[in-house]
């Protein structure tokens, strides 16, 4: 079968990583932020993280099959090569085991509330075990298989909603001020954690033009996707003061009626929510298994895939003890400073080594 | 002696060399066996290696019959082998002893003969050409190739003088003609099936596609039972690397038997899984259709089943009454397939769900009949659960190995008696044997047998699975299970092609079946020599005016 993906495959994956974005925390995270001015303000960060993906797609035309490692090793050698390398370990492992944190709190709170969280836990790590061990073909074609349908799920609820919509919750839709909406504001660009791919698909890509085209197309609906949904979580809650604590998507699927024979179906959207949820984090513990195989110049693929599975666990445990999983701020920075200013940094100044080489 | 030593010696299974027989030892028993392997102009060294080759003294189907040929005046010993009941006794009478045995036959022909030429060699050629009536006869001068002859159903033929066997065939196994379709019925379409005999098998496949394209390879499997396998493909259509990837595999096996197309399909599949990666057909014309489309079937003789290669799991969930009704009707029958297949594997580990984790996703009315069916029940849902579906596939299970007379009747009783009895005395709910009849006559839905056992094994865990979590256990469950399901391939070809890997454009899609003026295309996933299995306008009396 083949290894590679096509450009079809790396928008679903790329998209997929929006979807999850949105299905747990980026909209609340916005709200909270800019008020009823996240509405401009998810098309601002969309234009500018579109920006910033073109000029980094045109670096990225220096070194075609090269991934944001390769680069590392071209530019500086084995050891930066092993510092870029653990940096990203630890933007996947802090976006994987927040998000599994998240929806931990969620499950606990609403369905097992006696249930120790080690149990509830261990079905996530089933799940990265077991995907990661089927390979690489598996992760995608499942990351292509439900796309479609959390797509379908959004929409559905989306649909289901219109009645509760009240657009005059949206105003005003600069928000509280310029510069919270536009300078405070442009650090909400975090959320496209999809562009992270971009630098590690190319060497699993047929086609870099393809990929090229793909990166940006996902972009372009994430940022409708991310708008969309804020827009309509405005138009429904009252968010002046601060947005429930709740996940807000899954109280809209709380309103939802399915006519008598379906009383509330919550649960249904949750189940989708977590295969949508296990193909990411999947495909992420599948980057941390490869970033860490490429760093040591390792063969043996199935030891590293046992050992992430108790660090995720420990990190997980990690974030939900200290209660930081749910503080924005920590990786916040730490991924805007990665993504923004050290990864277009490096792809600069080796696309400029390469040229004077 | 370490801990593994004493471990192995103390638990481990040592074969003992003494065994306690009461059979007196007795050295003079020994037989030695012949080491020549080709046939010998002497007529009684080779009647002796045969003898003692297939135990003569005691084996009672093995035929040796000696005559005498008089040619030119010259009597030579002859003697003939086979196998009794693999002959036709008549072929042998008719067209082997009467033409050898009859003087004035003989000496009829010899006439066009002068003595001179009756040398030895021409003996062979005066006999091979003029002696044996019979139409398919080749000589052979080792023993190897003789047994297997001998073997499937030849008459041999040694005379004396010649160091060439004449190999006669004369085969006529007995065994069941053409019947109905046990299994696989359907309402409209041909009620021809497979039988044993292989020949019969290949005779059938040609009738139905009249075509010289079509090419029935044969090879033999197994060190001891030399078991014929027949592949069949169309030479103009199927990809040459795929039936030489099928060849490759079928000649690699290193076994001593082949009794049944099950073991071979063992033997030659890609992964092992619990699903099923091969179809097995007991239909000719759902084997011809198969062959149609690019793919090949290997007959085993010996079972009425044909494996089709490669399969995917869309062809597992497709009747061949697809393609002889309606589009419409059949698309509306694979949607129902493909909604029992669904049942079949969720349904219970669902209830148990919703039940124990989920109660708001159900109307309140209904779970207050749930609730209120379950009063009185002393045991915990999954012991409920787990009970009702070992005793249905008990059901089932001895629906099929009583004789066919009771076979109903236990279907009937099990089902009415047992379970009103069951729920009469409080140990089960009346809406649990509501779900586990509603699944069971889903799981009868599904068109191969091998899937249906395939779900009725995997729905126990998505039972302990709701259980355990609810939703969360059975995602977690699906979750790993398709992730593993997207792994597995059939002869290279991935399980849900055409439609993962995700394909835009596939032509052919299982919950989309065409009408049969729209089926253009064959199978891309196949890559045929020509993947146009009808003209763009097929019915062209429709354009022509």
């Amino acid at each position: 079968m083949n290894n590679k993906i096509s450009g079809i495959e790396a928008f679903f994956i790329m998209c997929m990583f929006s979807i999850n974005t949105i299905i747990l925390n980026a909209p609340k995270l916005i709200i909270e932020n800019n008020q009823t001015g996240a509405f401009i303000n998810s098309i601002y960060i969309g234009i500018i993280a579109l920006i910033f993906l073109i000029i980094m797609n045109k670096l990225l035309n220096y070194f075609p099959n090269f991934d944001i490692l390769d680069i590392a090793n071209f530019l500086g050698g084995k050891i930066f090569k092993i510092f870029i390398g653990f940096l990203f370990i630890l933007i996947f492992s802090i976006i994987i085991c927040t998000f599994i944190a998240q929806f931990i709190i969620l499950l606990k709170t609403v369905y097992f509330k006696d249930s120790p969280i080690l149990f509830i836990l261990m079905f996530f790590i089933l799940c990265i075990l077991f995907s990661n061990l089927n390979g690489f073909i598996s992760i995608k074609n499942s990351i292509c298989f439900y796309f479609p349908i959390s797509i379908i799920t959004l929409s559905f609820i989306f649909i289901n909603n219109i009645s509760n919509f009240t657009f005059i919750k949206v105003t005003p839709v600069f928000g509280q001020s310029f510069y919270n909406t536009f300078i405070q504001g442009f650090s909400n660009i975090f959320v496209f954690t999809n562009l992270i791919l971009i630098l590690f698909l190319p060497p699993f890509c047929n086609n870099s033009k393809s990929l090229k085209k793909a990166t940006i197309f996902s972009l372009i609906f994430s940022c409708i996707l991310l708008t969309l949904t804020i827009g309509i979580l405005l138009s429904i809650y009252p968010f002046d003061n601060s947005i429930s604590n709740f996940n807000p998507l899954y109280s809209l699927t709380r309103r939802i009626e399915l006519s008598q024979f379906i009383e509330r179906a919550d649960a249904l959207f949750v189940t989708i929510a977590l295969f949508s949820c296990f193909s990411y984090i999947g495909f992420l513990a599948y980057l941390i298994t490869q970033t860490i195989k490429k760093i040591f110049i390792l063969e043996n693929e199935k030891i590293l895939i046992y050992s992430i599975t108790p660090y995720i666990i420990g990190f997980t445990f990690l974030l939900i003890n200290t209660n930081t999983y749910n503080k924005s701020d920590i990786y916040k920075n730490l991924f805007n400073i990665t993504i923004y200013i050290i990864s277009p940094l490096i792809l600069f100044i080796s696309a400029l080594k390469k040229k004077l080489m | 002696m370490n801990l593994k030593q004493f471990l192995i010696k103390t638990f481990s299974y040592t074969k003992s060399n003494n065994n306690n027989f009461f059979l007196p030892k007795n050295p003079n028993n020994i037989i030695n066996l012949p080491t020549s392997t080709m046939v010998s102009t002497e007529i009684k060294k080779n009647l002796n290696h045969l003898k003692i080759k297939y135990n003569s003294l005691i084996n009672s189907d093995i035929v040796f019959r000696n005559f005498i040929i008089n040619i030119n005046n010259t009597n030579l010993k002859a003697f003939l082998i086979f196998i009794d009941g693999m002959v036709n006794t008549e072929s042998i009478n008719d067209s082997i002893l009467k033409p050898l045995l009859l003087k004035n036959s003989i000496q009829m022909i010899e006439k066009n003969h002068s003595s001179r030429k009756l040398n030895s060699f021409n003996l062979k050629k005066f006999i091979y050409k003029k002696l044996i009536p019979q139409n398919s006869i080749s000589t052979e001068k080792d023993f190897d190739i003789i047994y297997k002859k001998i073997n499937s159903g030849y008459a041999v033929l040694f005379i004396d003088t010649i160091n060439i066997a004449f190999c006669i065939e004369t085969k006529q196994i007995k065994g069941r003609t053409n019947s109905k379709p046990q299994n696989e019925t359907i309402v409209r379409g041909a009620q021809e099936a497979f039988v044993e005999n292989i020949r019969i098998n290949t005779g059938l496949i040609r009738k139905t596609i009249n075509n010289e394209n079509l090419i029935i390879e044969n090879l033999s499997i197994g060190k001891i039972t030399n078991t014929s396998v027949a592949i069949c493909y169309m030479a103009n259509l199927t990809n040459d690397d795929l039936i030489a990837e099928v060849k490759y595999r079928i000649q690699n096996l290193k076994i001593d038997s082949l009794i049944s197309s099950g073991e071979l399909e063992q033997l030659i599949t890609d992964n092992k899984t619990i699903y099923p990666e091969i179809i097995a057909t007991e239909r000719n014309d759902r084997t011809c259709n198969y062959l149609l489309a690019g793919k090949i079937a290997i007959i085993v003789n010996g079972t009425p089943y044909a494996l089709i290669v490669p399969a995917v799991f869309t062809d597992f969930l497709s009747s061949p009454e697809d393609f002889n009704l309606n589009h419409y009707y059949g698309n509306f029958m694979r949607i129902i397939r493909g909604i029992a297949f669904f049942f079949s594997i969720f349904l219970p580990g669902f209830y148990i769900a919703i039940t124990t984790y989920h109660q708001e996703l159900i109307p309140s009315e209904l779970l207050f009949a749930i609730a209120g069916a379950r009063e009185g029940i002393p045991f915990p849902i999954i012991f409920e659960i787990i009970l009702m579906e070992i005793s249905f596939d008990l059901i089932r299970e001895a629906g099929i190995r009583v004789p066919s007379p009771f076979g109903q009747t236990i279907g009937i009783i099990g089902a009415l008696v047992l379970g009103d009895a069951a729920v009469s005395a409080n140990i089960v709910s009346p809406i649990l044997i509501i779900i586990v009849a509603f699944t069971g006559i889903c799981n009868f839905a599904i068109p191969d047998f091998s899937l249906s056992f395939s779900l009725r094994i995997l729905r126990f865990a998505y039972i302990f699975l709701g259980y355990a979590a609810g939703l969360l256990g059975i995602a977690t469950g699906f979750f790993i299970h398709f992730s593993y399901l997207l792994t597995l391939t059939s002869f290279g070809i991935s399980y849900f092609t055409p439609h993962i890997p995700f394909s835009v454009f596939s032509k052919n899609i299982y919950y989309n079946l065409k009408p049969i003026w729209k089926r253009e295309y064959r199978n891309e996933y196949l890559n045929t020599k020509n993947p146009l299995s009808e003209e763009h306008i097929s019915m062209k009396w429709k354009k022509n005016n």
